[in-house]
């Protein structure tokens, strides 16, 4: 019985006879899917990539799953050749990227998927907050790049974030100081604004979930009202999201302050769950609305 | 042996085995190349593009090609030069370096870092199959290829998803950069390995346009084919046939003389 709303789209899709699902026998995303509606390549990565590069390059429209740590960092090399110069674009799904691969410790864990990214030409990136925002976005996607999404699993769609606002990206909140987040780690964040008037009066939080390369120059312009702005992420700082907007601003001669709180440097030693490494890096109600920035 | 080829078919076939080495020779004297590579696999080339199959037609359910051993670029693009869908100028410039370059009409994929070549032809069979479309997909890798970990899973897949459409030909020269295969991996039981995966699996002389002939009339269409083509590195040169040091050739280099004696 499919029972989130990707499988209800892939399985739409499936129906128009040029969509292929391929898996590296990874089906957090796609569990409920008929099992002979998925291409299972076992645990072959490399081949994951170049197999389908070679369906994309005959037309078809391949919906691809697997570890976002293997599906990014060990098929690096054909991600390179046969996807992004051959010019062959696919949806690519890598499930437990970021914090969400808390308990597989280090060689399990992706943190590193914005630097490995920025590599490639053709590629776009999602790190939605929701199923619904990952929904959303597939069903305008043209396949025109490759769309790169980090998975954020059924659990959070939970928060109850209406639809509108994932579009608009401000999400919650009318401060003065701006935070910028995106995946799991910005739901958590929304879920902690929701319930406290006085995070809402002190920030805004903004859903950075869509990454282009150039869209961060652009994206900038939204945020220059603003003086103070925080950036709450899971990745190590080569490449993240903080790295990128304080070279902006220093760049621009800007007199904007920006803040990092960042996962990605030092959670290799956690076996927590999600909740409890937040707090432990200063997301919690109280930390928040006595940081300095 | 049965001759499968007329004689007409054979000698068509055999008169291309000496023009493409003569115009390889030509592109190698202005742009050097990895001509040992090129000329081991010529036969190949020459059989399933001027005999086999249409590989030179717009239709999107044609039979394809990959050269996944992509040092041997120039070997194909004497073809397409020869069959004029290259022009004299274009096959001479920078466009047709030593890998196939995507950008030359009929090179169906941009190869050249080996093991990515059968995974995509994978794929090709794949889109194929799902379209129903009985035409075949053909990948040439090279015995040396073998050591690459992306061809052996895309072989247990190959299987496992039953691509019938698709024919693996090892270009089995015996050699891979600097030495002998078996000096560096000696892969003993190939052949009893890809037929206990599954393959049908076949072999010939992969200069013998007969030999050649009569193993792709037996392809299997109930399972993936390997071919394995037994062939000499450098074919045609028979001064250096099976001499590790050549296999690439320098533009500049003074043994490009012994490359003038062809003789087969």
């Amino acid at each position: 019985m499919i029972v989130n709303e990707y499988e209800k789209f892939l399985e739409k899709k499936l129906k128009d006879g040029n969509s292929f699902v391929l898996t590296a026998e990874n089906l957090l995303a796609i569990r409920n899917l008929k099992k002979k509606d998925v291409l299972d390549v076992g645990i072959s990565e490399q081949s994951l990539i170049g197999i389908a590069s070679g369906i994309a390059k005959m037309g078809g429209k391949c919906y691809v799953h697997a570890l976002s740590n293997f599906l990014l960092s060990r098929a690096y090399e054909f991600l390179k050749i046969d996807l992004d110069y051959n010019k062959c674009h696919c949806v690519l799904v890598g499930s437990v990227g970021g914090i969400q691969s808390t308990f597989n410790g280090p060689t399990h864990q992706s943190i590193d998927e914005l630097s490995i990214l920025e590599n490639f030409n053709t590629f776009e990136i999602l790190f939605p907050i929701t199923i619904d925002e990952m929904v959303s976005k597939l069903k305008s996607f043209k396949f025109k790049k490759t769309l790169y999404i980090r998975y954020t699993p059924e659990t959070n769609k939970q928060i109850n974030i209406n639809k509108k606002k994932i579009t608009n990206n401000f999400l919650i909140g009318k401060g003065d100081i701006l935070i910028i987040s995106y995946g799991p780690v910005c739901s958590e964040i929304f879920q902690l604004m929701q319930n406290n008037k006085h995070l809402q009066n002190k920030f805004k939080l903004f859903n950075f979930s869509y990454i282009k390369k150039k869209k961060i120059t652009h994206e900038f312009k939204k945020f220059k009202k603003f003086k103070k702005i925080l950036v709450i992420e899971d990745h190590l700082e080569f490449g993240s999201i903080h790295s990128r907007l304080k070279s902006i601003i220093s760049k621009n001669n800007d007199k904007i302050s920006i803040k990092s709180i960042n996962f990605g440097e030092n959670y290799f030693k956690t076996e927590e769950k999600i909740t409890t490494i937040m707090k432990n890096m200063g997301i919690s109600e109280k930390k928040l609305l006595n940081i300095k920035i | 042996m049965m001759h499968s080829l007329s004689t007409q078919q054979f000698k068509k076939l055999s008169k291309k085995s000496l023009e493409l080495r003569k115009i390889l020779l030509e592109y190698t004297k202005k742009k050097s190349s990895f001509i040992g590579s090129c000329f081991s696999c010529l036969e190949i080339l020459i059989y399933i593009y001027y005999h086999k199959y249409n590989l030179t037609n717009n239709a999107k359910f044609r039979d394809r090609f990959i050269l996944s051993k992509g040092h041997a670029a120039p070997a194909l693009y004497s073809i397409l030069f020869n069959k004029k869908l290259i022009s004299r100028n274009n096959f001479f410039s920078n466009k047709t370096y030593w890998h196939p370059n995507k950008d030359i009409n009929f090179i169906d994929f941009q190869t050249g870092a080996l093991g990515h070549g059968l995974p995509v032809a994978a794929g090709f069979s794949t889109y194929y199959k799902k379209n129903k479309k009985n035409k075949k997909i053909i990948v040439i890798i090279g015995d040396g290829e073998l050591n690459e970990g992306s061809i052996w899973e895309t072989f247990f897949i190959s299987q496992q998803w039953k691509l019938k459409n698709l024919v693996i030909i090892i270009d089995k020269n015996k050699f891979q950069a600097n030495d002998r295969t078996d000096k560096v991996i000696n892969l003993k039981s190939q052949n009893s390995i890809l037929k206990k995966l599954g393959f049908e699996v076949l072999e010939c002389d992969g200069h013998n346009f007969n030999q050649i002939d009569q193993t792709f009339n037996k392809i299997s269409l109930s399972k993936p084919t390997v071919i394995i083509a037994n062939t000499i590195r450098n074919h045609g040169v028979v001064s250096i046939n099976n001499k590790k040091e050549f296999w690439y050739l320098d533009k500049n280099s003074k043994d490009i003389s012994k490359f003038e004696k062809i003789s087969l």
